[in-house]
């Protein structure tokens, strides 16, 4: 039926199109047709302008040639002095008047008598007429004598009949009126010309000619045409004559084409084009349906074919699900194989013999009769239990227990749903019925499962909750109540239930974030990759006793299939306790170190003073006498035995506080080494002990190492070795290469160390019990600053003690590997900036190294390898120049950079390779020349 | 000028005064000053005109730091080296104390019979420098 509807629709389409197209042809015919009359019209005014031009161009030559001519006479005339002889004159007239063909005649009246005439022949009775006896004509001859010019009168009626224009011309002699030329122009012939000119033109028009409005006492009326040319006229010109201007009008006397015949040809032809389209249109587009109904018809056969071969099909194939159709009484109609498997009984036993009464619970049939008749308040028995609800809300889903041929129990969901035919008419109902054993068997282990979950959280006290991000909507369990002091009373199902427990900082941090969440969830604005589980630790007021605790929360946003965010699922515990106690440790490590720094001041202060008075008395020395001298010595021993002992006691809580900063740097081994010694060196022989230093190092060998701390390590193993050893004792320093570390051995003879205390010798405050009556000091500190001491600087530190033999105490260190190739540069220079200002410039490409004095130069110069040193020529500790003899003497291909002023140092530099003026001193200019230096050894001495 | 003749000293505690003004006049032989507050020695500094200040760093009502910062706002320094003089050790605080604009640090416990001889050093360099 929708074919045919639509087909009726599609020719209504049809003709309406038909009719835009036959309207679309008419509306442009007509609008050529506007067009052409328009392009008609504009010819003829083109035309008509030009046939204005043609005429007044025609009148101005005519008239104001015969102007001329008439001029010729008035010369004769002036030339003769008005003494003018008769045949002369008949003759000159004769002349004139032959040349225009429009002269009517030609006279000449001396003192206004007219004398002589031309032609004669019929304008004798003229002759002697004295003008001033004309009354109609003598107003305006004698206005043209007094004013002396020439004038064109006329057009007028003239007494021989027919129309003139009367030109004259009054004749002065010296300023003497002598008399008047007067020629009269034959007017019918002139304008007969004029109208012979237009009828030489192609177009159809009228002429129009009067005087125009600026000429003064003139005839309004025109001479030729009326008003109505001048109304219509298609172009107007103006025509100058001697007495003023005259106004010619072409009026185009339009012929209106008559074009309804061709108008009428154009619209059969256009109406029987557009029904010849409609007429094939229509006949195509009907063949086309025809064709595509039946194609479809075709194709909607196979189709329900499949349908129903298909429906077949799942019907067999859904084995796990029980369709069951029955016609409006119950009887059954339709058993699928997922009944017969699920059920036992074959569809043959069932299909029209039976009513799904025989595998139903009767008590479950029974109770739903109950419950549905009191719910309907009507009468609902047998079948149409199932039916009931299906038939007004057209399905129902119920939970069943379905009864197998065997007797087997099986709880399945019954979905029921009306069937109707084609006409809307119900026929039956469709009961699809899935086995859910395995579903409630899940639903009590998860069950299950939730209350262990609930008994350990609960057990645990750890609170869980659930967030819906678009409403704030909460869940949470048991433990929320006693973790945040609420009651049910308090929690309304919603954050804003929990939110006043936070503490303000808390509130504000969580409230943003949520709301970020929130609206990320309302405009499904989708996280592009999982969000991270969130981690926090935060304070809350418990609602009932107002206490302050310290929660520990986890929580994971949970999105949907898109990634928009949509719950939070979170967990949290207290952990007041811990934080309470890591607090109270804060506190107390804070007051230690307030101490420590407190006891360190005013311990010092006074020691200070007592020092200080004890160093000053040795002012006075010389006065003392020996046993005071002794006591001095023995206050001064023990003043400075105080400052060890505080020093030692700030530096073990430093350690043990991990406030002491080290100051790593690279540093040759052997140098420190020395230095150690020899600040030891006075000490050891005060305990009468001798240091040698055993070393089997290469020059080259290198640590990093903070320079002081190593030195206080080997001031307490030392000191501690002299201190132990007995007289005249030797305390041996060895240093060697072990793989990649260097280790450094010192070794003593005295007592050693006793078994018992081997284990306790690198803890604070230790010292062994001695025989050795020999009061030794310390404060047993020493050795423990020293294994944290080398711990730090990576190393490891041991000993080993043979009583009354040999002790040896031993410490490794990591050596520095130099992986580079890069060539090292030695800058002595004693002001720090400048120093570090060169060694950030230098140190990308070189191994850079530094040496504050001279002094330390020397050193440094006579134990490592450099390829270039830089120096200030004026140094302060030493004379520099001794810095190019040492360089020149250690190393044979040394550069030698001066930074100093030119002009001073240019002779004693004459052994260096390169002077650089410090106040010309740019980086682009000192890299190339450190470079050039130390890849080039020609070029020698350039100046920067 | 070449030479360090000129200390103020600044420091609470009467018997560091009494040392250190030994120190300085007696072994050093230079003329000192001494002020026992941060206010006292911005009252003394314009009057007295020393070569270098030695400051204590720990003092009640206004301490070095402070007093320093008083002197470098009130323009009283004029580049006179200001060294600190402190029973602190840290490195880092040093390197603090030096960052403020002192030249250098010295710890206590001082010896008085160096401290002329440190000073020296201190202002030479300071010299230098400028």
């Amino acid at each position: 039926m929708s074919y045919y509807r639509h087909s009726y629709k599609s020719s209504r389409w049809l003709k309406l199109i038909a009719a835009l197209l036959f309207f679309s042809f008419i509306g442009a015919t007509e609008y050529l047709i506007y067009e052409y009359k328009k392009s008609q019209r504009a010819d003829l005014e083109r035309s008509a302008s030009e046939l204005a031009i043609r005429l007044k161009s025609q009148l101005e030559t005519e008239l104001n040639g015969t102007i001329f001519l008439t001029n010729g006479i008035e010369a004769y005339i002036v030339a003769r002095r008005g003494d003018i002889v008769s045949d002369e004159v008949n003759s000159m007239l004769k002349q004139v008047y032959q040349f225009s063909p429009f002269f009517r005649n030609i006279g000449i009246a001396p003192n206004n008598k007219l004398s002589w005439i031309i032609p004669l022949e019929g304008n004798e009775a003229a002759l002697g007429l004295n003008y001033e006896n004309l009354p109609s004509q003598w107003p305006s001859i004698k206005q043209t004598i007094e004013s002396n010019t020439v004038a064109l009168d006329g057009p007028l009626e003239l007494v021989q009949g027919g129309l003139g224009l009367i030109y004259r011309s009054p004749v002065y002699l010296n300023d003497n009126y002598w008399g008047i030329i007067s020629a009269v122009i034959d007017a019918d012939r002139l304008f007969q010309s004029l109208t012979e000119e237009i009828q030489e033109t192609e177009i159809s028009v009228q002429l129009g000619l009067k005087h125009a409005n600026n000429t003064k006492n003139i005839n309004p009326s025109p001479f030729i045409g009326d008003a109505a040319v001048f109304a219509d006229a298609s172009a107007t010109t103006v025509v100058e004559t001697p007495s003023g201007d005259w106004q010619l009008a072409i009026a185009v006397e339009e012929d209106e084409p008559n074009l309804w015949v061709a108008r009428f040809i154009i619209w059969c032809l256009t109406l029987a084009v557009v029904l010849g389209i409609y007429f094939l249109t229509r006949h195509v587009y009907q063949q086309n349906l025809l064709n595509s109904l039946s194609t479809e018809v075709k194709a909607r056969t196979k189709e329900l074919s499949d349908v129903n071969s298909k429906l077949n099909h799942v019907l067999n194939a859904a084995s796990e699900t029980a369709i069951i159709a029955t016609d409006r009484n119950g009887l059954i109609t339709v058993f699928n194989r997922g009944a017969e498997r699920m059920l036992g009984y074959s569809a043959n036993e069932v299909i029209n013999k039976t009513t799904p009464a025989i595998f139903h619970d009767p008590d479950e049939v029974t109770k739903k009769e109950k419950i549905l008749t009191a719910q309907l308040d009507k009468d609902i028995s047998g079948f149409s239990v199932f039916t009931a609800i299906p038939d007004i809300e057209g399905s129902e889903k119920d939970n069943w227990t379905y009864i197998s041929k065997f007797g087997k129990r099986i709880p399945v969901e019954l979905i029921v749903t009306k069937e109707f035919n084609n006409d809307g008419n119900p026929v039956g109902y469709l009961g699809l019925a899935t086995d859910i054993s395995q579903h409630i068997n899940d639903q009590l282990t998860l069950n299950e499962l939730k209350e262990r979950l609930e008994s350990a959280t609960k057990v645990a006290n750890i609170g869980v909750w659930e967030l819906d991000l678009k409403d704030y909507k909460m869940l949470w369990n048991e433990q929320m109540y006693s973790l945040t002091g609420t009651t049910h009373r308090d929690f309304y199902g919603n954050y804003e239930s929990i939110e006043p427990v936070f503490c303000h900082e808390e509130r504000e941090e969580f409230n943003q974030l949520l709301e970020k969440l929130k609206r990320r969830a309302l405009n499904r604005d989708p996280f592009s990759e999982a969000p991270p589980p969130l981690e926090t630790t935060f304070r809350i007021i418990r609602a009932d006793n107002e206490e302050l605790r310290w929660m520990k929360g986890h929580a994971v946003i949970q999105c949907d299939e898109s990634g928009v965010p949509q719950s939070m699922l979170g967990a949290m515990h207290e952990i007041s306790s811990l934080v309470f106690a890591k607090e109270a440790a804060e506190q107390a490590e804070r007051l230690k170190s307030q101490f420590l720094s407190t006891v360190s001041h005013e311990l010092r202060t006074p020691l200070s003073v007592i020092s200080g008075a004890l160093s000053l008395l040795s002012l006075e020395e010389k006065s003392f006498s020996e046993e005071t001298k002794n006591v001095l010595d023995l206050a001064n021993r023990n003043s400075k035995r105080l400052t060890l002992l505080i020093n030692d006691l700030l530096d073990i809580e430093k350690l043990t506080s991990g406030n002491l900063t080290f100051k790593f740097q690279e540093h040759s081994l052997k140098l420190l080494l020395d230095q150690a010694i020899a600040e030891n060196r006075s000490y050891a022989e005060q305990e009468n002990a001798i240091i040698k230093f055993d070393n089997t190092l290469s020059t080259d060998a290198h640590i990093v190492v903070d320079e002081l701390r190593f030195i206080q390590a080997m001031t307490n193993l030392l000191s501690n070795a002299a201190k132990f050893s007995p007289n005249d004792g030797e305390v041996r320093v060895t240093a060697s290469m072990t793989g990649q570390n260097v280790l450094i051995e010192i070794i003593d003879h005295g007592s050693g160390i006793p078994e018992a205390f081997k284990n306790r010798v690198f803890e604070p405050f230790a010292q062994a019990e001695s025989s050795d009556s020999r009061n030794k000091g310390g404060t047993g500190l020493g050795l423990a600053i020293t294994k944290t001491i080398i711990e730090k600087m990576g190393g490891t530190i041991g000993f080993d003690s043979e009583l009354n033999q040999k002790t040896r105490f031993w410490f490794s260190l990591p050596k520095k590997t130099n992986l580079s190739n890069k060539k090292s540069v030695l800058h002595v220079e004693d002001s720090d900036d400048f120093s570090a200002v060169i060694t950030a410039i230098l140190e990308d490409n070189y191994e850079v190294d530094t040496a504050s004095s001279i002094q330390q130069a020397k050193q440094k110069l006579s134990s490592n390898k450099y390829d270039v040193v830089i120096f200030d020529i004026l140094s302060p500790d030493s004379s520099g120049c001794d810095i190019i003899e040492i360089a020149n003497s250690t190393h044979e291909a040394i550069k030698i950079v001066v930074t100093s002023d030119p002009e001073v140092s240019l002779e004693k530099a004459s052994r260096v390779d390169a002077i650089m003026d410090k106040a010309n001193f740019t980086r682009t200019n000192f890299v190339d020349l450190i470079d050039k230096l130390a890849g080039n050894n020609e070029n020698r001495r350039p100046h920067v | 000028m070449s030479e360090l003749k000129r200390v103020l000293l600044v420091d609470d505690e009467p018997d560091i005064q009494a040392i250190a003004k030994l120190s300085l006049d007696k072994v050093g032989g230079f003329t000192s000053l001494i002020c026992s507050s941060g206010y006292e020695a911005i009252e003394q500094i314009a009057d007295f005109k020393p070569d270098l200040v030695l400051l204590d760093v720990m003092m009640p009502g206004l301490d070095g730091p402070h007093t320093l910062k008083q002197l470098q706002e009130k323009g009283l320094l004029d580049g006179t080296p200001v060294v600190f003089f402190t029973a602190k050790v840290l490195n880092s605080e040093v390197e603090e104390l030096k960052e403020l604009g002192a030249q250098d640090v010295i710890s206590k416990p001082f010896d008085p019979m160096t401290l002329p001889t440190q000073l020296k050093d201190i202002w030479n360099r300071a010299n230098e420098q400028t």
